[in-house]
């Protein structure tokens, strides 16, 4: 059997690597725009293509993660995976440059309210976050993922999500209060 | 527990915000290349990566224990070999239909009907099944040439989330240049992988073990057949089993869990050991309910650490589905200390494999057997 446009999602699941072929085919352009817009401050092509296969490999080795059906989902769930796993290149390349600050407000990943000591916190925990994560409320999760996987500043997601700004630095300070103490076991819920 | 990959799933995404940038084809071909070389790093299934990592954060030494064989190759095939291809359900056929550990197998196994050839060996990897613990498989040989009635195959097992992994295999001759086997692989992980499993299983060879051979006539027939396969993990329910210890001789036994599944039950359970007993202490259990069903049971192995002289295990046991009308289960471990014989592998944090053979019982200790206490467990939640 041949990939084509409607099976690809089915057989990239299956592990068909001829599948993960035809998905870098059809979605390279995608890929590519998201992944220099945020690694543009870096001037950097060769790590922008590493970047890029950083995505199709995450995209390849957790493909049974993805739970939509239609195309347009599978769109969604990679740009996803692009914004997220370009913010992280962005973020260790940086730390390892020592780049000072950057004054383009649109790339405001290193919170100003945040110490140090948070930020390798929040690096570190990485798991336990995803793992607290799926305890949060949707609303909290969803501006969780966007501030610390996608690296979006507040003011962005408050207008995405129609919350004011300090609404939503709020609710990232209480989480990040539950995560740092642990305040959420496991065992007893949370939401 | 969702990963931040399933999370994704939930997002909403604006996609106008989101600009295509061309690229040009020698460019698609370098990235193309590396995502092709890191597949092929991270051994296809993926996450080797992630593997090194935990390696790392695991302290001490993990010991993982191989549990026996598949038990009981009965001689009861004609009745099974009858039903379809070559062997209908090679669950029970290995277990000759006498224990009953695997009856229910067949019902809930997944087919996988993969069948690869090479240098003279046919694989079919004919079914599966993923309880959340354990995964087995079985598969049919077809070979040109004889490899008399106990054959060794050489198979091996990639995930992406296990830290140690036990195994057992079986194997058993159906008629002449035709074999089927069962492998059963245990996957022990800081975090549980219960929705579905990824695995690469790989053979890489095949040999005639039986004994009188001279030594050119058992050479193992190298083959490479690899199985790419994603299943379904099945339904489960989980029981935690209320705070209970039974000491005897300095071993500390705990049960932990059950898990029921619609063709088995999984029972989770801690042991503590001095160090200088590890290669004395079996565990026989006795596994019964207010009915009066007594349940044979598989051991699959453990994973542990040894911290100052104690080793400190977590095991599993198997054992059949519970009966439905059941409604308490008595469980009770019986120590024995005893001269054993067999070995282990021991697998270091940087996976070092040592292979010890057991010894005798240290000085000042006796062999004996202690039943332990029973523990009662309701069982009527598990419905």
């Amino acid at each position: 059997m041949k990939t084509d446009q409607n099976n690809y999602i089915r057989r990239l699941k299956d592990k068909k690597e001829e599948a993960l072929e035809f998905v870098m085919d059809e979605y390279f352009p995608l890929v590519k725009g998201i992944v220099t817009h945020i690694l543009l401050p870096l001037e950097r092509r060769e790590l922008a293509e590493e970047c890029i296969s950083d995505v199709f490999l995450s995209v390849w080795l957790n493909a049974q993660k993805f739970r939509g059906e239609s195309e347009a989902d599978f769109r969604k769930w990679l740009c996803a995976i692009a914004k997220y796993r370009a913010i992280d290149f962005y973020r260790r390349e940086k730390k390892r440059l020592e780049i000072p600050s950057s004054d383009n407000e649109s790339m405001d990943i290193c919170l100003p309210e945040e110490s140090a000591e948070e930020q390798v916190l929040f690096k570190e925990s990485t798991r336990e976050m995803e793992k607290m994560l799926s305890l949060f409320s949707p609303t909290d999760r969803r501006i969780f993922i966007m501030k610390f996987f996608w690296g979006m500043p507040s003011e962005e997601i408050s207008k995405k999500l129609g919350l004011t700004k300090s609404a939503v630095d709020n609710r990232i300070y209480r989480g990040k209060k539950q995560l740092v103490k642990g305040v959420i076991s496991l065992g007893d819920g949370g939401k | 527990m969702k990963d931040i990959y399933e999370l994704f799933n939930d997002m909403d995404m604006d996609m106008n915000e989101f600009e295509e940038v061309e690229a040009d084809e020698l460019e698609r071909a370098r990235v193309k290349k590396m995502v092709r070389e890191r597949i092929a790093q991270s051994g296809n299934s993926g996450g080797l990566e992630k593997r090194g990592k935990s390696r790392a954060r695991a302290a001490a030494v993990a010991i993982v224990i191989m549990a026996a064989g598949i038990g009981g190759l009965g001689l009861a095939f004609p009745a099974y070999a009858k039903e379809v291809p070559v062997v209908g359900d090679i669950f029970r056929f290995l277990d000759g239909g006498r224990r009953g550990v695997y009856d229910l197998y067949a019902e809930s196994a997944l087919d996988i009907d993969m069948v690869k050839a090479d240098n003279g060996i046919e694989v079919a990897l004919n079914q599966g099944v993923y309880d959340g613990k354990t995964l087995v498989l079985t598969y049919t040989i077809k070979t040109t040439k004889d490899y008399g009635e106990n054959p060794h195959l050489d198979s091996a097992i990639e995930v992406n989330f296990a830290q140690g992994t036990a195994g057992s295999e079986g194997l058993k001759k159906v008629s002449p240049g035709v074999y089927v086997g069962q492998s059963n692989y245990t996957f022990f992980s800081e975090k549980e992988n219960r929705d579905a499993i990824s695995f690469r299983w790989s053979v890489s060879g095949l040999t005639d073990m039986d004994e009188g051979l001279k030594e050119e006539e058992n050479m193992t027939t190298a083959c490479r057949l690899n199985f790419n396969v994603s299943l379904k993990t099945l339904d489960y329910k989980v029981l935690d089993i209320a705070e209970n210890q039974s000491i005897a001789q300095r071993v500390a036994v705990s049960l932990k869990r059950l898990s029921a599944t619609p063709i088995n039950t999984i029972l989770y359970y801690a042991e503590e050991v001095p160090s200088n007993l590890v290669n004395s202490v079996q565990i026989a259990w006795e596994i019964k309910d207010d009915l009066g069903n007594v349940y044979a049971y598989n051991e699959n192995g453990g994973q542990g650490k040894i911290n100052g002289e104690m080793l400190k295990m977590e095991y599993v046991l198997t054992f059949k589905r519970l009966d439905p009308q059941a409604k308490t289960l008595f469980i009770t471990p019986t120590l024995k200390l005893a001269h054993s014989q067999g070995g282990g592998v021991e697998i270091s944090e940087n996976g070092k494999e040592t292979t010890s053979m057991y010894k005798e019982l240290p000085a000042g200790i006796a062999a004996g057997e202690w039943t332990m206490k029973q523990v009662t467990i309701d069982i009527s939640s598990l419905k």
